[in-house]
């Protein structure tokens, strides 16, 4: 086995691990959130978290096994280090990037609703 | 048995199992939704239900079947600077072969349950009654 396939395992191991966690986090915790965009029906809500989850855990999944190649050919131990940690971290950062901007379009709509209900009434 | 061989068996179970299982997500919540649309109309909502269920399992595995190939890739080399074709005989080349097809297939996949789920998205908003605005007669004080 040489770095490269070791690599390949670590940084493997650490994005699925992250983008599992995460995932499960935004489950639990949007599960609220989506209640009340859908008037308190929590079925219909519930089926559109989980068809949600299963979503997001394809395209990140799929993102970084997709993006595992390293193009350089890995020596040492040290340079192993310095891969790993790079392109675990990109990842790592996309996904706080895409997390807040999800965040950010959630609030616009909840906004957004509450402007619209407001000028309904 | 060389790599190529063993690439291909190590990826179409996996595409496969992972067909099976985005259908089954999509099959056991749409369900829910497809009732809610249709009006309570369970009978119709599980016939269109199981109808989507085998176009998603048609299109998916017919696509990770189509491109199961896996050929020898052009590739620039630094070193004498030209195109060399590498040939996949070792371990590491399987693995970043494999990495990129089975990335791109489940990629696809995430892709075509969002476009399922806006469909259905759609379809609910489509099909919720439109509020009967009724016009109030103007009272006009004497």
């Amino acid at each position: 086995m040489n770095y490269n396939i070791c690599t390949y395992s670590f940084y493997l191991l650490i994005t699925l691990y992250v983008v599992f966690r995460v995932g499960h986090l935004l489950y639990k915790y949007g599960r609220p959130f989506l209640i009340c965009t859908f008037n308190g029906n929590a079925s219909v809500a519930d089926a559109i978290n989980k068809v949600l989850l299963a979503g997001y855990y394809l395209v990140n999944a799929g993102y970084s096994i997709t993006v595992l190649k390293v193009w350089q050919t890995v020596g040492s131990l040290e340079q192993m280090l310095n891969v790993l940690s790079y392109k675990a971290g990109t990842i790592v950062l996309t996904l706080g990037f895409m997390h807040l901007f999800n965040v950010l379009v959630l609030l616009r709509i909840g906004k957004m609703k509450k402007t619209i209900n407001n000028t309904n009434q | 048995m060389n790599y190529i061989v063993l690439a291909y068996s190590i990826y179409l179970p996996i595409a496969v199992a992972l067909t099976i299982w985005v259908a089954r997500t999509l099959h056991t919540n749409g369900k829910i939704f497809l009732v809610d649309i249709f009006h309570g109309q369970s009978e119709l909502a599980v016939s269109v239900n199981k109808l989507l269920q085998v176009g998603f399992y048609l299109i998916s595995l017919g696509f990770a079947i189509i491109k199961l190939e896996i050929t020898p890739q052009w590739e620039y080399n630094s070193v004498t600077s030209t195109n060399m074709l590498v040939d996949i005989n070792n371990a590491q080349s399987m693995i970043e072969i494999l990495s990129y097809k089975i990335g791109s297939f489940i990629l696809i996949l995430g892709l075509m349950l969002f476009i399922n789920l806006f469909l259905l998205l759609m379809l609910r908003s489509g099909s919720k009654p439109k509020p009967v605005t009724v016009q109030q007669p103007i009272v006009r004080p004497v």
